[in-house]
């Protein structure tokens, strides 16, 4: 009789104290990426290489002992954004929020953020503008949109005029683009580069992403015979582009992708070998090992085996994105300021310096400092210049970062890719 | 350089206009008999995309012999969406109308979205980038295949609708839907087979375009759109008309694109819908007041 | 005020916007029977006119909400106008076009628009920047905003305007007889409608403090304002306000309940839920509730 009231009394104080264990605080991270509508498929990805970096830290015994959490949001429009945003501070309570993938949404969400004076720790976003805000408690991980643009007209000096054994000014240049915010703002910074190292810019036309038909497009670049193409698109206008080039007989010695699409799988899974010898300037989930540090190069070979196995696919730069810039919030950031104190984290986060090649996209961790005119943006971010090559993307620039060297400058033709 | 594309100019314009032919068929068709604007074609074009995206990855069947199997299975889901969501609104508040499709365009885009993930998927078969050359013209293959099924599905529906007894009650509707209810037409039914003849000709269209566009849940939306242009143009419920249409908007917007903008050219189209809508709502081949009748 | 989390008044204030937004298409469409599905062409006029005057121009808002008004107004009268003629299905088509054109304009006008990057309005506070610290200033605006425009309506439902405006939806031929003259009656509907619906944009944009052509035009926001108005009954004074108040809040519980997709299949099965079964909405329901007591 004793005994067994004993035993019920023991089960029940286990109970009580399994739950109290159980019941222990998580360090609570708001999340908010688009999870429905056209930006889905990117914003998802970007959040899972998110969660795959908290949940290496928890694996790791947490964050100052605690475990962490992410809290998620569905940022679809910017005005979604913002009352998820608000959701997030004030019902969950939490005062750091993570995201967006796009600078839109950044925008709309960051705003609420900064006037609550919660930390925005952006993962994605690239408008140059974002960190043009003079907000306090605001930070980008990654780099701007006119870094890439840049980029591609540096290539087409570098890589393609060096091996065509041109100069600049022989050769001409078209930039295309689809006409939101990012296409147009990538393709300016493209289109004023290029000029600036002496091409002769033929024209930069924009078109609309969902158009169904991209043939007047293309028999334009038919009709003014440009040496090298330079495009930011979005997804299925890139696809519509190059088979149509192929299908109309259009040939241009280069032809340079800038992010998105361009360095996706579904991209070279679409085209089949007609995509090799396209390049792609953006971030890379398979930077030149020689570049990172001996962790860096093996917390990017770590990532890479552990996406794999959870999603039945490799990551992409997206991907790696969001647990790089996650990664580093949670283990630089919050683990030396050991507490949700906005003032804490900010200072922490102004404090890091880590140099290049430490991370595994190859990219060091300075923020601007207050008062900078881009204040809040990584300084050490940069893009790279990546090409098809045997239907797998490889970097092909910067020097220091490079697996592979660049081919098939000309482009050869269709059928013999 | 620009001189000599210009016949390519014009035999890509004539192309995809069949491509618009394709999409506007079915909608006109269902417009004409029902008066009914179905904003959810664009969705069962999009289901088509993935049947056949799935049939040509699990069982490599090519997207156009797998119109022999979308179709009719298109066609069946076509009687039971229209069983359940458009019979019951037909005499109701515009209002009401549009928002049935709408709520139905909703429902299927997120199946989709649920089933298979926001992912682009794409179907590259040996003919995806292949061409078909004359001298200077290059006709690709899989615009060549679409224009060819607009040109053969147009014929067979115009076909039907002449020579079968239900497709000249179909007709009849069209033309003037209280005076055929009179002459004992079990209108009913017909509204029943004319949305599912409907909804299989934007399955045809599915499957056609799996080879030349990226197959994702809101694949439907951007396609769309032009369909209507198409079928304001045309004529409400004619498909000679729709394919004409088609053509006209096709040539027009590929002219527009090359020599003024790229953007322009779906202004270019817009304004053409808005001016039709104005000066001639019946459209090119419609009969004039046939619009109005059936409409509140 | 502690006890209400900010969260709450956030979704009040939105509440009413929709409230609002959604009540001046209610007007149009529910009484006159003209469904604009190009609402959003308003909308994003408004919001342009207060982002562009304070983010280009340097002006007050206030200044930049009196020429949205007039902007859309003019807009809206002489769009409306020819396509009046047109019936049922081919009205609502005209309709789309709008908010389309207007998006290729704002992204291509960078000079009054910023063009495709949007305009990202800077927070500096006080009434004359309709920009404030709290967020209880924001709801007492809402609170007058969504309350004009439900008053308005309840004068117009009572009213002799309300009165030709149904008769001219039920049948026009009829009215005509009458003696009512519909062009005129559905002007003025289509003008308060677009003015009404302007300051809804103008409040969105000095309240999220980011727009671009995007999302101001999108056919989603023409959408979502029909939606309400259909959930929470058509052509009532207070079905707007009804819809607004249960799928607000419905839709951020779903959102934190679901992802993605399927929070948007719930949204669908319920509007066709809705329209199939319960087509005089949240106030039919009610109302058929009432008289069965």
């Amino acid at each position: 009789m004793m005994s067994r009231s004993i035993a019920i009394i023991a089960g029940f104080v286990s109970l009580v104290s399994l739950s109290c264990a159980h019941a222990q605080e998580t360090w609570k991270i708001g999340a908010l990426y688009p999870l429905t509508g056209g930006l889905a498929v990117l914003g998802v990805e970007n959040m899972q290489g998110a969660q795959i970096a908290v949940d290496i830290v928890n694996e790791g015994g947490g964050v100052a002992g605690r475990k962490v959490e992410l809290i998620s949001g569905d940022a679809a429009t910017p005005e979604k954004a913002q009352s998820e945003a608000e959701r997030l501070l004030s019902s969950s309570g939490v005062t750091v929020i993570t995201g967006t993938y796009s600078s839109g949404l950044s925008y709309a969400a960051s705003q609420v953020a900064e006037r609550r004076g919660a930390i925005y720790w952006e993962t994605g976003g690239i408008a140059d503008r974002l960190t043009q805000r003079g907000f306090k408690t605001f930070f980008r991980m990654v780099f701007t949109a006119s870094s890439n643009g840049e980029l591609a007209a540096t290539i087409s000096k570098e890589i393609i005029a060096a091996k065509l054994g041109k100069e600049s000014k022989d050769l001409k240049v078209l930039v295309v683009h689809e006409d939101s915010d990012y296409g147009t703002s990538v393709a300016t910074a493209a289109q004023e580069k290029a000029k600036a190292l002496g091409f002769q810019v033929i024209d930069r036309l924009p078109y609309k992403a969902s158009s169904t038909d991209l043939a007047p497009l293309v028999l334009r670049i038919k009709a003014t015979e440009p040496d090298i193409v330079i495009a930011s698109s979005y997804a299925t206008d890139a696809l519509l582009i190059q088979r149509q080039m192929k299908q109309l007989a259009v040939t241009t010695k280069a032809f340079i992708g800038t992010g998105g699409i361009y360095g996706l799988t579904s991209f070279g899974e679409g085209l089949g070998t007609a995509v090799n010898g396209i390049f792609d300037t953006e971030g890379s989930a398979n930077i030149g090992a020689q570049s990172l540090t001996p962790a860096a190069k093996a917390d990017g070979e770590m990532f890479r085996k552990r996406f794999q196995e959870k999603h039945g696919k490799a990551p992409s730069y997206v991907a790696m994105q969001g647990y790089v810039g996650t990664s580093i919030f949670l283990n630089e950031v919050l683990a030396k300021a050991a507490s949700m104190d906005v003032e804490k984290l900010r200072q922490a986060a102004l404090k890091i310096d880590i140099p290049v090649g430490a991370t595994s996209l190859g990219w060091g961790v300075k923020f601007a400092p207050e008062g900078d005119q881009m204040m809040g943006t990584n300084l050490r971010a940069f893009p790279v210049a990546q090409q098809w090559q045997d239907g797998k993307v490889v970097v092909v620039a910067p020097q220091s970062v490079k697996t592979h060297d660049a081919i098939h400058v000309p482009l050869i033709g269709w059928d013999k890719r | 350089m620009i001189m000599a594309i210009i016949p390519q100019v014009l035999v890509s314009g004539l192309l995809i206009g069949g491509v618009y032919a394709l999409l506007a068929v079915g909608l006109t068709l269902i417009f004409g008999v029902l008066r009914v604007v179905n904003f959810a074609q664009g969705e069962f074009i999009m289901l088509a995309m993935f049947a056949s995206f799935w049939l040509f990855t699990l069982f490599g069947i090519d997207p156009y012999l797998s119109i022999f199997i979308i179709a009719p299975m298109i066609f069946l889901l076509g009687l039971v969406a229209e069983r359940i969501v458009i019979n019951p609104i037909l005499n109701a508040p515009h209002a009401m109308q549009i928002f049935a499709t709408f709520a139905l365009s909703l429902i299927l885009q997120n199946i989709a979205l649920v089933l298979w993930g926001p992912d682009f998927r794409s179907v590259n078969t040996s003919y995806s980038t292949q061409s078909l050359t004359f001298g200077i013209l290059s006709l690709p293959i899989t615009s060549l295949m679409a224009f060819v099924s607009a040109a053969v599905m147009g014929s067979l529906l115009i076909a039907f609708l002449n020579l079968t007894r239900d497709g000249r009650a179909l007709r009849a509707l069209v033309q003037n839907r209280y005076a055929a209810s009179l002459m004992g037409i079990n209108v009913v039914r017909l509204n029943r087979i004319a949305f599912g003849v409907g909804v299989a000709c934007a399955a045809i269209a599915g499957c056609v375009l799996t080879p030349i566009y990226y197959t994702f849940p809101t694949a439907g939306v951007d396609l769309i759109i032009i369909g209507f242009v198409v079928v304001v143009l045309g004529g409400m419920g004619n498909i000679a008309g729709a394919m004409i249409g088609g053509l006209i908007i096709g040539i027009v917007q590929t002219f527009t694109g090359f020599f003024i903008s790229v953007e322009m050219k779906d202004v270019v189209a817009l304004i053409i819908f808005i001016l039709i809508l104005l000066i001639r709502p019946h459209g090119l081949l419609g009969t004039k007041g046939a619009e109005e009748l059936g409409t509140k | 005020m502690s006890l209400i989390s900010d969260y709450t008044i956030n979704l009040m204030i939105m509440t009413l916007i929709w409230t609002g937004l959604s009540g001046a298409w209610n007007i149009m469409a529910g009484y006159g029977g003209l469904v604009s599905l190009g609402h959003a062409a308003f909308f994003g006029i408004g919001a342009y006119s207060v982002a562009s005057a304070t983010s280009l121009f340097g002006v007050s808002p206030w200044m930049g909400l009196l020429v949205g008004i007039t902007v859309a107004l003019l807009l809206g009268v002489t769009i409306s106008w020819p396509c009046f003629r047109l019936r049922g299905a081919f009205f609502s088509l005209a309709t789309m076009v709008f908010p389309i054109v207007l998006e290729i304009v704002a992204n291509n006008w960078p000079e009054l628009t910023r063009g495709s990057s949007g305009i990202a309005i800077s927070f500096k506070a006080g009434l004359e920047n309709f920009a404030f610290h709290s967020k209880l200033p924001y709801l007492v605006a809402a609170v007058l905003y969504a309350g004009m425009v439900i008053g308005f309506t309840v004068w117009i439902d009572r009213g002799r305007l309300g009165l030709q405006l149904m008769a001219i939806r039920d049948d026009q031929a009829s009215a005509e007889s009458l003696g009512i003259r519909p062009l005129r009656v559905k002007l003025l509907a289509t003008a308060i409608s677009a003015v009404f619906t302007a300051i809804g944009g103008a409040f969105y944009a000095q309240y999220i403090f980011f727009i671009d052509p995007p999302s101001v035009f999108s056919i989603n926001v023409s959408v979502q304002i029909a939606l309400l108005a259909i959930i929470g009954g058509l052509g009532t004074p207070f079905g707007p306000f009804l819809g607004s108040l249960v799928m607000t809040p419905l839709d951020g519980m779903l959102s934190a309940l679901f992802g993605g997709g399927l929070r948007l299949l719930v949204y669908g099965l319920l509007l066709l839920a809705v329209v199939l079964l319960a087509p005089r909405g949240i106030v039919g329901a009610l109302q058929a509730r009432l008289r069965r007591k």
